[in-house]
């Protein structure tokens, strides 16, 4: 079985690899051009993500949410009802996790068969968070 | 010297790095590294190509036609009565072109004309996302009747939409096009809609003092609705109608061609990789023609009439279930499929009166049994071995079994495939030959012409470009052939020859990607056959440039100059098309194209005249994404 499908997925799977890789890269941009009142340390509900956080070693990463400063979220219902996640941060990896977490402040997401990043700036503004003029392009009033 | 070329060095390195680092360069190479094609494509199924949604944007290949001109070994062609069709390289019109389109799982019929092209040749891609193209040995696992050319046509992903998008065009001969596409996620719930309405003119051609016109219009509707790994429920149904261009006669005074088709299609997904289908469609093709001498009728103890106006129609249902078994190192696939098609003659109305004929048969029940195995040897080699057995019987009681015998297997190394497919198959006559005509006579005795191909292909890859190179034979048995009779055209027919028909034929090409923005395409074709009533030689060349909110993008097609079966020579044709993207925001795009600038595309001679398929035309388009 695994011999299959290495072979018939061979590509498949080394662009899976590599799909992890650069979606880290893109995440790592986004946050090392992201302040908050402290030290940033990530904690996510995609565990393939948090894997490539550590090896990447870009970023402090923690394994335990109640440690982390900023939360990266792609399902709700793994921080929904979850005190160690309220009052943060919060950066989610779906458009419609927008809408339904309010006090997220960024997204990276699917929208017109293209992948985008929006920082949603009266969101960060309310919860002080900074964002370098690096990510200018991604700043808008909301998600479009 | 030295400090200045390291100064070079150093400054080219920071450009570089910089590259690497930008955020909206991971952004494409994301992208690319998410394409679905590359879960869906099946290296053992033929010989593939993808264009992928970045290529059909930046081509602004709206139409399918707007792809199917840069395909190797065809050309694209007009009809007499104004449609589209594609030719095979050296065939003619009149030649079967086993073509079969599918939308996602399901087969776009066309039982009425056999010839899928012709009606679905001008349908929009605005809800399409990427296609995948199967040329000469194509894989039994997509069912239904055989194929040498496949065209898979896959429909956005709605949890990658998640928008509305409009788009309307106007061109330098006053066509207009309004589209619209949203697809929308709700939970495990989805929804993927699009209406595409189009007014499409063309150059008109006068001869013998008629003015001969092949304007339309044309509507399309697709609708899926689907929850996840559980069911797709899909809705489509387009309707067009066209000036009769040239017609069935000798001088055309006024007619139109008119065709509809509607259908729904149902995939539910089971546990363990089991799969059911169910389809139903109904389509329907109408002919309006008066002509101020005569248009020839087959059968008829007045050989002419001046007025014509005939309809027809074919209901199918189909249902299917396939199954895949995977083990250790061995997949196996099996399926069965049960077809059934009913063909309608709602009028033949010769010079206004309704004319009773004797038609072939009207019912085709079509019993299919399929399977295919893949045997990993090791990590480099495949085996496929692939079978499919067809029942068919019609409704005189005419009944045959044929067979689809596939051997293939693939290679893949560091830098190469290699690709080699044998496949014995067949070509089942179609409703158009052996039931109705308007034009000719029909031939209810036609047998299936048996088809042997062998192909092979090597892909190489080295430091960002492609190579590759194919070479192939196919030869036929009893081959369904139109017997011309010049003298009189209504008494013309299709037979099975007692010749081989065979042909031999290579292709190569070369990609180069310069970076993820800047990519060359390059590809040249031949075919070797006794005689040629089309193309037999082409080539092509693609660039696609993104210079920053600018995408680039030109096109050269080549096609070599033919004699038609009738003995008219044609030129050699060369069409140069350019495009022009511009994002005004996010939200906006201005897209400027212009196509076959020189005018010297490929012709068709109709009556006397070269029709161009690819007009010459300036088309501008914008869009707008919510």
């Amino acid at each position: 079985m695994r011999a299959l499908i290495l072979f018939l997925f061979l590509t498949i799977a080394s662009f899976a690899d590599h799909r992890v890789d650069i979606q880290a890269q893109i995440l790592e941009k986004v946050f090392s051009n992201v302040s908050i009142n402290e030290t940033i340390t990530i904690w996510t509900d995609d565990e393939e993500l948090l894997l490539e956080f550590k090896k990447n070693g870009f970023l402090s990463v923690s394994d335990n949410p109640a440690v982390a400063t900023l939360i990266v979220v792609a399902h709700k219902k793994n921080i929904q009802d979850d005190e160690d996640c309220k009052n943060k941060p919060i950066f989610v990896l779906n458009y419609e996790l927008l809408k339904d977490i309010p006090e997220s402040f960024g997204a990276f997401f699917w929208k017109k068969g293209r992948p985008n990043i929006v920082i949603v700036e009266p969101r960060t503004e309310l919860q002080n968070i900074r964002v370098s003029s690096e990510l200018d392009a991604y700043k808008e009033e909301r998600a479009w | 010297m030295s400090v200045y070329v390291f100064a070079l060095f150093l400054l080219l390195s920071s450009l570089m790095y910089a590259e690497e680092l930008s955020l909206e360069t991971l952004l494409k190479e994301y992208k690319s590294a998410e394409e679905p094609f590359l879960h869906t494509k099946k290296e053992s199924a033929g010989h593939i190509r993808v264009i992928t949604r970045a290529e059909l944007d930046k081509m602004q290949a709206y139409t399918l036609n707007d792809v199917l001109k840069t395909l190797r070994f065809f050309t694209i062609g007009t009809r007499r009565n104004g449609m589209t069709t594609l030719l095979r390289s050296g065939e003619s019109q009149m030649s079967s072109l086993t073509t079969k389109v599918y939308i996602n799982s399901h087969e776009l019929n066309s039982a009425t004309l056999g010839n899928v092209l012709v009606q679905y040749g001008r349908m929009g891609l605005y809800f399409i996302d990427y296609i995948e193209i199967y040329q000469a040995g194509n894989s039994v696992t997509f069912g239904n009747e055989p194929g040498t050319l496949l065209i898979k046509l896959f429909t956005k992903d709605p949890s990658r939409q998640n928008s509305t998008s409009v788009q309307a065009s106007i061109d330098s001969l006053g066509s207009v096009t309004l589209q619209a596409v949203e697809a929308k996620v709700f939970d495990e719930y989805s929804y993927l809609a699009n209406i595409d309405l189009r007014k499409n003119n063309y150059e008109d051609y006068t001869i013998g003092g008629n003015e001969l016109s092949r304007d339309g219009v044309r509507g399309q509707l697709y609708l899926k609705f689907s929850k996840k790994d559980d069911y797709d429920i899909e809705f489509g149904a387009i309707n067009e109608k066209y000036d009769i261009f040239s017609g069935l006669g000798m001088a055309t005074k006024d007619g139109y061609t008119h065709t509809g088709d509607i259908y729904t299609h149902i995939t539910k997904y089971f546990k363990n990789n089991l799969k059911v289908m169910l389809t139903a469609s109904y389509e329907k093709f109408e002919i309006y023609n008066e002509d101020s001498i005569g248009i020839p009728l087959p059968g008829m103890s007045a050989p002419f009439t001046q007025q014509l106006d005939t309809a027809i129609s074919t209901k199918v249902y189909s249902a299917s279930i396939e199954k895949r078994f995977i083990n250790d190192n061995n997949e196996l696939f099996m399926g069965a499929q049960l077809k059934h098609q009913k063909f309608g003659i709602t009028d033949y109305i010769v010079g206004g009166i309704d004319t009773a004929m004797n038609w072939g048969p009207k019912k085709l029940d079509i019993y299919m049994l399929y399977a295919e195995n893949l045997y990993n040897i090791n990590e480099n080699h495949l085996i496929s071995i692939s079978a499919k057995v067809d029942y068919y019987e019609n409704s005189l009681d005419k009944s045959s079994t044929e067979q689809i015998l596939r051997a293939g297997y693939v290679g893949i190394f560091d830098e190469f495939t290699f690709k080699l497919f044998a496949m014995q198959s067949y070509l089942y006559p179609t409703f158009l030959q052996t039931t109705y005509s308007p034009n000719y006579r029909v031939n209810p005795d036609l047998r299936s012409a048996e088809i042997l191909t062998l192909s092979a292909e090597l892909i190489y890859v080295r430091d960002g470009t492609t190579y590759g190179f194919g070479l192939g034979q196919s030869e036929a048995d009893n081959a369904i052939i139109f017997e011309n009779n010049m003298t009189n055209p209504a008494e013309s027919i299709y037979v099975n020859s007692d010749d081989k028909n065979k042909f031999k034929f290579f292709f190569a090409n070369v990609e180069h990607n310069f970076n993820i923005d800047n990519r060359v395409k390059v590809e040249i074709y031949r075919q070797f056959r006794d005689s040629y009533y089309s193309p037999r030689e082409g080539a092509s060349l693609q660039l696609f440039n993104t210079l920053g909110e600018v995408d680039i993008y030109n096109e050269l097609l080549y096609r070599a100059e033919y004699t038609t079966q009738d003995g008219v020579d044609v030129k050699r044709g060369y069409d140069y098309s350019f495009g022009a993207i511009y994002r005004l925001s996010k939200r906006t795009e201005l897209k400027l194209k212009a196509e076959n600038i020189f005018d010297r595309a490929s012709k068709t001679p109709i009556s006397g005249v070269d029709v161009s398929t690819i007009d010459r035309r300036v088309l501008f388009t914008a869009e707008y994404t919510f």
